[in-house]
């Protein structure tokens, strides 16, 4: 033997290594057939229905904990907790009767009680909940969450049944109590989705790395068509990618950057998203409060241009901010791509030469890329801009702070209603963080929208919605984008997939899986 | 021996006090706001305020920082804002996954760098030592998410001889490829020490007399110099190790691997102030535990040194 | 090799078109004539921009190298000569940078001021600063027991003369190999950062920004990210090569000489 020491020793350590790893993929049971496998962003921070603010959370609690009501997938409401409900004539006392055969995870029966008990949760000081708005319109809500009330007086429970009375109409009062924040936690249960009161339950969790969720076995709805969802949770877009190449994931959402690569893939499901992406301006900025500045902006920018070459067309253009798919979306005269327009605006508003714009960011190639073709055009136009990226945590506290001249964001939408887009981004009482990021103010406007969120008649609603947008779009507060088309590939032994309105939606009840279940 | 390590274990202390201080100082240097980053896209001030109110991050900055020391004392590394958690809960969760990666990685790097810088010693300036020092150099200058990305394409994607990402407890062949990635890099650094020390041991006066007394040149060098020639070697290789254990963020993230890296990359961009300050403390805690582990083997390994060592504060 | 790199990042602005034009017309486009390199999402010449970041990895390698290196040397050679006090303050800050995860602390820098060229300057300068300062003391103090240094100091020569006349030049050496040895962790810590978008900023190029930003187009057209990442990888590379040769011709003691060689941050 002439090999050193070193080779040889080696080559056996090898060896046992590969023998180990090889042989150890044996050990992991086969329980494929029955499971569903998906991949998220994150790791949900947190179960707990009073602190999820995020789109991984609202979805992941949407499937261990419900409320009185529930979106189905088209979202829509159902019921849950609550088996029927009736509202008064004056659109302030909500009667829910509950679900007699309503059981949480363990088997334990769930009543009036447990709603209460969740409620004054989420409204209570000590929690700090940052959601408080979700059931601001119950009567007494207010003095309960400032500490000065010990019982929140709209709340009236009895054997199987609860009334709510608000303290003023709220059209969309069923939409906030499907959302996931208004989700029950049975009395006493620790919030983690142990014990669960939706259609699944947490049975293994390794935080960074997966989540899987086991039917549960007490929930009254009909059972979901698989038995488990098991979740890889993978930040690397590459590495999402990836997975669903070697066939280890059955349903992935397409980043755009692979739009191309997966254009006309059997498999893709899409839909337009309730989501508006824009780029927001600040409308207190001594330049930007001038109209004529804003409305230069849209013109400049070749917004179906942006949206053809850099999201594969996958979008479509924003005439306001509220999606076309919803009632009173798409209503907005669209801005022409007129360049020379643009110039006469900035003209006749005397915007100085050496103005220069700020655009802010988050360090995302996508929003890179969208940024630096916005810039290009709004050069075109004699405008001089620069980017500005910073991560997530201190761009928001930036533009909240009202520090940002103009921002590319994005508004997800909480419950599928042209209210959940205008009241927030534009009504002045929400200057900053609780949405109108552009610091949007305008008396008219804010009355309008008041009457907006009392307005049930849904064809007035709808017109009044239109009519809002359309307004407050030709007004520009943005630079109107597009709402993005959600892409997903559906491997081929998932049946029953559609994509839902709302992460909140997204409860995978229909789902079932084809034959033998291989992948 | 022991002596000199007590009295490095107790320098630790102030070097400590002075990480948790530039933790503590950076973390609140980052602009955004934890608040803020919980409160989500769309909340009332009111509500800010409560949730600040509760993180304490109300409090007079001079008194954050003393309840902080006051808590580090008493062995306490905070609640993550974020989870709700008890960070060293969080952190326990996680670091073996990272002492595996680290092991796995060193154990293949010390491998296949020994293997390769013995093999390119004996091969002294012929083709077979140009080339593999070349590879290392290859090695040295890739950075690592390159090679993690052109790895998992390869391997996982095109050959599916492995699964792309993950973590032991779903498939333990999702240890290769970080391991190979980080160890790749570990490996041609460790080959190209062995090598420049076994040429330096191999002109020492006792191997020629081992030569001269007609020992055979594989005895010599696997007996004799090779012993000698790996002290620098150990020393790398400890080195390496502690900077591994660490946490590796990139590596951490490309193949979804759920260790320290990826948390301390996730507590900065949420602004989990707890989760910041502990982490790196913790970490601080494990490279110097290692570096002082590294100088022991050192002096062990080494008379020379240990004689030496008895004498000096630090290193 | 490093030559060619250093000649073609300096005249970068002569012999390559506008890294920042083009057009999203051009999106994408493989390796032609034209374009030999292909073109980026934005459309715009991936030789160009690959030119443009040569001059942005190397420019910030040097130059924030230069900064940790001076830096270390000056508290070093200062520790390491005047001992006491001082010795132990900058020793024990010393550590307490050293012991510090530094791509956190990196990614804290950047993350927490105004992202740009200045700070990641500073930012990769104050990283590598503890461990030239450790490399300069211990230098420092052989050199101070050396006779010819006590000698001048019994015949009452100011300290400062001493330790710039005799003590700093004698240090010389280590230092440049440390240096040179640096540029290239450097270099690779800058697109470690980059990789993560906190390095340089759009439209902007350096090399990792660059890989980072054309890894997701790594199936579909794989020469956006290619090109900069072979680059990368090469002038690293030739640096290395470099290092040893200026280790071999001064400082042939020296066995770890590259400290920066070591784990994934670098």
């Amino acid at each position: 033997m002439r090999r050193p020491l070193a080779i040889r020793f080696a080559g056996v350590c090898v060896g046992v290594v590969a023998g180990w790893v090889l042989g150890g993929c044996q050990a992991t049971p086969d329980r494929d057939a029955s499971t569903l496998h998906l991949a998220w962003s994150s790791d949900p921070a947190t179960l707990d229905p009073a602190k999820v603010v995020d789109v991984v959370g609202a979805n992941a609690v949407s499937l261990v904990y419900q409320g009185l009501v529930a979106f189905r997938a088209d979202g829509t409401i159902g019921p849950a907790l609550a088996a029927r409900w009736s509202v008064s004539e004056d659109g302030l006392r909500y009667r829910f009767e509950l679900d007699p055969a309503a059981k949480d995870s363990d088997g334990n029966p769930l009543g009036a009680a447990d709603v209460v008990a969740s409620f004054r949760r989420l409204l209570a000081p000590e929690t700090a909940s940052p959601r408080t708005w979700v059931l601001e319109t119950i009567d007494g809500a207010d003095e309960f969450r400032r500490g000065d009330a010990d019982t929140i007086r709209g709340l009236a429970p009895e054997e199987g049944a609860l009334t709510i009375t608000l303290s003023r109409p709220a059209a969309a009062f069923l939409a906030l109590l499907a959302m996931p924040n208004a989700a029950v936690v049975p009395a006493g249960a620790e919030p983690d989705g142990m014990i669960a009161t939706g259609p699944w339950r947490v049975e293994e969790r390794v935080r960074d790395s997966h989540l899987t969720f086991a039917r549960n076995p007490h929930w009254s709805g009909p059972a979901p068509g698989v038995e488990r969802i098991a979740v890889r949770i993978l930040p690397e877009e590459f590495t999402r990618i990836a997975e669903w190449e070697t066939g280890r994931l059955d349903v992935l959402e397409v980043p755009s950057s692979q739009a191309d690569r997966f254009a006309g893939d059997p498999r893709l499901v899409r839909q337009v998203a309730l989501v508006t992406e824009y780029v927001g301006l600040n409308t207190e900025d001594p330049v930007l409060s001038d109209a004529r500045v804003r409305r230069a902006l849209n013109h400049a920018v070749n917004v179906d241009r942006i949206l053809a070459k850099v999201l594969g067309g996958r979008g479509v253009r924003a005439v306001g901010a509220v999606p076309p798919t919803l009632p009173g979306g798409g209503a907005g005269e669209p801005f022409e791509h007129d360049v020379a327009l643009a110039r006469r605006l900035l003209d006749e508003a005397n915007v100085p030469d050496s103005w220069e714009l700020e655009l802010w960011q988050r360090p995302s190639p996508f929003a890179s890329q969208v940024l630096e073709a916005v810039q290009a055009d709004l050069a075109e136009a004699g405008v001089h801009s620069v980017i500005r990226r910073r991560d997530w945590s201190a761009l928001k506290a930036s533009i909240d702070a009202g520090d940002t001249d103009a921002f590319f964001i994005n508004w997800y939408a909480d419950y599928p209603d042209p209210e959940n887009f205008l009241v927030p981004l534009f009504h002045s009482r929400n200057i900053g963080g609780g949405g109108n990021r552009a610091r949007y103010r305008r008396a008219d406007v804010d009355s309008d929208l008041d009457r907006l969120e009392r307005t049930a008649d849904p064809d007035a609603r709808a017109r009044l919605a239109g009519d809002l947008d359309a307004r407050i779009h030709a007004d520009a507060p943005w630079i109107y984008l597009w709402h993005p088309v959600q892409e997903s590939l559906v491997s081929e032994r998932v049946d029953g997939y559609r994509p839902s309105a709302v992460p909140a939606a997204e409860r995978w009840l229909d789902v079932r899986l084809r034959g033998d279940g291989s992948r | 021996m022991i002596g000199y390590a007590t009295r490095r274990l107790l320098l630790l202390a102030p070097v400590l006090l002075g990480v948790a201080a530039v933790a503590f100082v950076l973390s609140y240097l980052l602009p955004g706001d934890p608040a803020r980053a919980l409160a989500g896209e769309r909340y009332r001030e009111e509500d800010l305020a409560r949730i600040r109110h509760e993180l304490k991050l109300d409090r007079p900055l001079p008194v954050q920082f003393g309840s902080f020391v006051g808590r580090l004392v008493r062995g306490d590394l905070g609640t993550s804002f974020a989870t709700g958690r008890p960070v060293a809960q969080e952190l326990a969760e996680r670091f073996p996954r990272t002492l595996l990666l680290a092991t796995a990685s060193m154990g293949l790097a010390t491998f296949l760098g020994i293997a390769l810088g013995v093999a390119a010693a004996r091969a002294r300036g012929r083709f077979a030592d140009r080339l593999s020092m070349l590879l290392a150099l290859g090695g040295i200058s890739t950075p690592v998410f390159v090679s993690a990305i052109l790895l998992l394409w390869l391997f996982a994607l095109r050959l599916r001889w492995v699964p792309p990402s993950g973590y032991v407890d779903l498939d333990p062949r999702t240890l290769i490829l970080p391991a190979v990635t980080l160890g790749v890099r570990s490996a041609a650094v460790i080959a190209r020490m062995t090598r420049a020390s076994l040429l330096d041991v191999l002109g020492a006066d006792y191997v020629r007399t081992s030569r001269a007394k007609g020992l055979r040149e594989g005895a010599v060098v696997g007996r004799h110099a090779l012993r000698n020639a790996l002290v620098p070697v150990i020393t790398l290789i400890g080195l390496d190790f502690g900077s591994y254990l660490s946490g590796s963020v990139l590596t951490e993230s490309i193949f979804a691997w759920p260790g320290v890296g990826q948390y301390a990359l996730q507590a900065i961009l949420r602004r989990d102030f707890p989760a910041i300050q502990g982490t790196v403390l913790f970490l601080s805690v494990v490279f110097v535990l290692a570096n002082l582990a590294v100088d022991l083997a050192y002096g062990w390994l080494d008379p020379r040194i240990r004689q030496r060592l008895g004498a000096r504060g630090s290193a | 090799m490093l030559l060619a790199l250093v000649l073609a990042a300096a005249l970068a602005g002569w012999i390559a078109p506008d890294p920042l034009a083009g057009s999203l017309d051009e999106r994408l486009a493989a390796p032609s004539w034209h374009h030999p390199f292909g073109t980026d999402h934005q459309g715009r010449d991936v030789l160009s921009r690959t030119l443009y970041g040569a001059r942005l990895s190397l420019g910030i390698g040097l130059t924030a190298r230069l900064v940790s290196v001076l830096v270390g040397g000056i508290l070093g050679l200062f520790a390491g000569f005047r001992g006491g006090l001082a010795d132990s303050v900058i020793m024990r800050t010393a550590d307490i940078f050293f012991a510090f995860p530094s791509l956190l602390l990196l990614i804290g820098i950047t993350a927490a001021f105004e992202p740009g060229i200045t700070l990641l300057l500073v930012a990769l300068g104050i990283v590598g600063w503890a461990e030239v300062a450790r490399l300069v003391r211990s230098e420092a103090m052989r050199v101070r027991e050396s006779e010819y240094v006590q000698a001048a100091m019994a015949l009452g020569v100011p300290w400062p003369r001493i330790l710039w006349r005799h003590v700093a030049p004698n240090c010389l050496n280590p230092l440049l190999v440390s240096f040179t040895m640096g540029v290239a962790t450097t270099i690779l810590a800058e697109s470690s950062l980059s990789f993560l978008g906190l390095g340089a900023q759009p439209p902007a190029a350096s090399w990792g920004s660059m890989v980072s930003a054309g890894k997701d187009y790594l199936t579909s057209a794989p020469w956006v990210s290619v090109f900069p990442g072979l680059m990368l990888a090469l002038s690293v590379l030739s640096l290395n090569l470099l290092g040893d040769a200026v280790r071999d011709a001064l400082d042939p003691r020296t066995v770890i000489a590259n400290p920066g060689e070591r784990g994934e941050d670098v």
